[in-house]
């Protein structure tokens, strides 16, 4: 047998054979990373059989992975919080309810409110960017780190209103916001619930497919009944249950779904494979 | 000649790249359904070795070989090396009069006392079984048919079972006979060199007898011992929090597993006391910093048996199956032993508690584990997590006596009669981190004394 010529069909066989793995494999890749048309178009389909409208280029092509995320409730604890805000001279005097010279703030679950004892100071001359700066202040002392947070202003009537959003690996964290109200030079109240950030793992969540979560959304308890169009389709982070507290969590990664009257909703977008 | 070399090489490196490509598209592509896990049967396999819970499910507590002598009694527990050889032996009695139509007669209370006194072994168990869920769990196929509840077994050194019914205080004698029992006794008075070894029944000292003033009755098989025990001091620790204040993660995911909670899908947070909660679709499960385990089941339950209808030995048998495996996950102590009743078939309520060196560890309020089953299905499961170490330093216990008056000191004001169920030795632990020493347990009728 002439092994010499034996050995170069075997390698030119194996070359072709590896190269058609390799192939499929990067093929495979490329389509378990990207949602097929059809399927974006049946999805498109079915929503609007359910009475759903959605603008189909709102869909993104690909299937997405997020960072793993932990946090940590800026309220560690309730009676440490209300006395960074209230001073050391406090009182409870209900469930969960703490009261000062100095305001009083309540609690339930993660949530906070904290209303200023003297809220009568109108505003005079204070810019906007002056109750961000306010505001910013205030709710550092208090412990909340605003580092990746956006805020907006709204000029209410005598007072401007600070709504800071957090940011978790560039992405909203949707249940975490606070909304402060600035009169004057002071915060005279202050509303919301805050976590900030701990996790440093830089493991990544394999979500499943947006299209998988649209077709979860018609089904979704509570949600808006009748014709709906969606106008914003957002990936973030969530807390299910905001009503129980949590002092430290592993964040949900979600899509927030919006609709045209204003309501929006959050879906868990792990993958459970 | 280089040519030739260099083809042969580049073939040979073509093999092994073509092999590592086709094993990376075969794991991707997976060939088998989603949800399904070929491997999972080489790595799920119920392991009931000898340590398992479920291997001793009818296991006694303690064995008393009673010589003929009072002054010459040996007790063993799981621990000592006797224990094993006793329990084989024993179990052929056991098939014996429990399975072969052998013919028994009612006997009276003194004649089952006097067994204790003649040469014979007693065994008592950690909970009461009826007759025919304990020959199941013993492989023994039960013809008996009677309603006959126990917790205390006698053969005597010619092989003769007897039993105590508690459910209606009657004895009975099972007429057997067995070769091997005579033998042990004789080899466990040669093993001691007939050294003394003073163990009374509360009967011997007319202790479950009042007389006069006397208000505190001892249960009559209550073993009594003269001196003090010595026993070795132990250590624990909490292996799913090595370090204060700090879990295990990846500990507590296998655990999680066992419970069939998707790492994938559950929702995980702490409360404001540190506790690790995860809630998903099936249940809730909590992780508490002192080492308590919660699980509460949301929907059905997670399936133990195969069907809903299972009888009572292989409800407990898969249940026992299952702590072995959060044990063997979490890297808990292995040895344990089942406290609560199997007296009823239709018992649903299941708890074990911890064996170390052979005696019990004891929790104030509260078992090793507790457990809900029914219909086959896991609702409710509590556990201790706790892990015992050796220190190879030894102390003795406090004198039987003093614990027994310890006792009655306690509550003979609040009493006028204190019925004493059960004394025994046991690690006492209130669920705090680091050494332990054994102490007499004192069991009194709904109150309990340490």
């Amino acid at each position: 047998m002439n092994w010499s010529k034996a050995k170069t069909m075997l390698i030119v066989l194996f070359l072709a054979a590896n190269l058609f793995l390799l192939i499929n494999i990067i093929n495979s890749a490329h389509k378990s990373d990207a949602i097929m048309p059809e399927i974006m178009t049946s999805t498109v389909d079915i929503l609007k059989n359910n009475g759903i409208t959605i603008d189909k280029s709102m869909i993104p092509q690909k299937n997405i992975s997020v960072p793993y995320a932990e946090a940590e409730n800026a309220v560690s604890d309730y009676l440490e919080f209300s006395e960074k805000l209230l001073g050391k001279n406090i009182t409870k005097y209900a469930e969960d309810t703490y009261k000062s010279n100095v305001g009083e703030i309540k609690f339930s679950g993660d949530y906070f409110s904290y209303k200023a004892a003297d809220s009568n100071e109108k505003s005079t001359d204070i810019t906007q960017k002056d109750a961000i700066t306010i505001s910013s202040q205030f709710l550092k002392n208090c412990g909340i780190d605003l580092s990746s947070a956006k805020s907006s202003v709204q000029q209410g009537s005598g007072n401007y209103i600070v709504t800071f959003s957090s940011r978790i690996n560039s992405m909203p964290f949707f249940t975490s916001s606070v909304t402060v109200t600035v009169q004057g030079n002071k915060v005279v109240s202050m509303d919301g619930c805050w976590f900030n950030k701990t996790s440093k793992n830089v493991t990544s969540i394999t979500l499943k497919s947006v299209t998988g979560v649209l077709i979860d959304f018609i089904s979704l308890p509570g949600r808006t009944q009748g014709q709906v169009e969606i106008s914003d389709l957002t990936l973030g982070y969530y807390i299910p249950e905001t009503n129980k507290y949590h002092k430290s969590l592993v964040l949900i990664p979600a899509w927030q779904i919006s609709l045209t009257d204003g309501t929006s909703y959050c879906i868990d977008s792990r993958n459970p494979e | 000649m280089n040519k030739e070399r260099i083809k042969s090489g580049v073939l040979i490196i073509l093999i092994l790249s073509n092999m590592v490509l086709a094993g990376k598209v075969l794991i991707n592509k997976k060939l088998w359904p989603s949800g399904y896990n070929f491997f999972s049967n080489f790595t799920h396999v119920s392991k009931k070795d000898d340590t398992s819970t479920a291997a001793h499910l009818a296991a006694p507590i303690k064995i008393i070989v009673n010589t003929g002598y009072q002054s010459s009694r040996f007790d063993y527990n799981r621990s000592d090396g006797y224990f094993s050889e006793i329990c084989d032996a024993a179990g052929l009695s056991f098939s014996q009069a429990f399975s072969q139509g052998t013919a028994k007669t009612t006997i009276s209370a003194d004649e089952w006392y006097a067994a204790l006194t003649a040469k014979s072994i007693y065994f008592s168990y950690p909970c009461e079984y009826s007759i025919q869920t304990f020959s199941q769990l013993l492989g023994i196929n039960c013809t008996d048919s009677e309603n006959i509840v126990f917790s205390n077994l006698i053969i005597s050194d010619t092989g003769n079972v007897y039993v105590e019914n508690s459910a209606n205080g009657t004895f009975f004698k099972y007429h057997t006979s067995n070769a091997d029992i005579a033998p042990i006794i004789a080899g466990v008075r040669d093993d001691n060199n007939n050294e003394e070894s003073i163990i009374n029944y509360s009967f011997d000292l007319n202790f479950d007898k009042t007389f006069g003033n006397e208000k505190t009755l001892l249960s009559p098989l209550i073993p009594v011992y003269s001196a003090p025990v010595s026993a070795e001091k132990l250590v624990a620790e909490n292996p799913l929090m090595p370090s204060t204040n700090e879990f295990d993660m990846s500990a507590i995911e296998k655990t999680l597993s066992v419970f069939s909670i998707n790492t994938n899908a559950v929702s995980r947070y702490t409360e404001a006391d540190g506790t690790l909660v995860f809630v998903e679709n099936n249940g809730i499960l909590k992780i508490s910093p002192d080492g308590i385990l919660d699980f509460s089941a949301s929907d059905s339950g997670i399936r133990l048996t195969q069907s809903e209808s299972s009888d009572l030995c292989t409800t407990v048998t898969a249940l026992a199956a299952f702590v072995d495996e959060i044990n063997s996950s979490a890297d808990l102590q292995k040895d344990m032993t089942i406290t609560s009743s199997l007296a009823d078939a239709g018992e649903t309520n299941f708890s074990f508690s911890y064996l170390v060196n052979g005696l019990p560890v004891v929790y104030q309020n509260r078992d090793a584990v507790s457990a809900t089953v029914e219909n086959g299905r896991l609702k409710k499961y509590t556990q201790v997590l706790r892990k015992y170490s050796g220190t190879n330093k030894f102390s003795d216990s406090p004198t039987y006596i003093d614990a027994l008056d310890s006792a009655i000191l306690r509550y003979q004001s609040s009493m006028s009669e204190i019925h004493i169920t059960k004394i025994y030795l046991s690690y006492i632990d209130n669920l705090s981190i680091g050494e332990k020493n054994a102490d007499w347990y004192v069991d009194i009728d709904n109150v309990v004394a340490q």
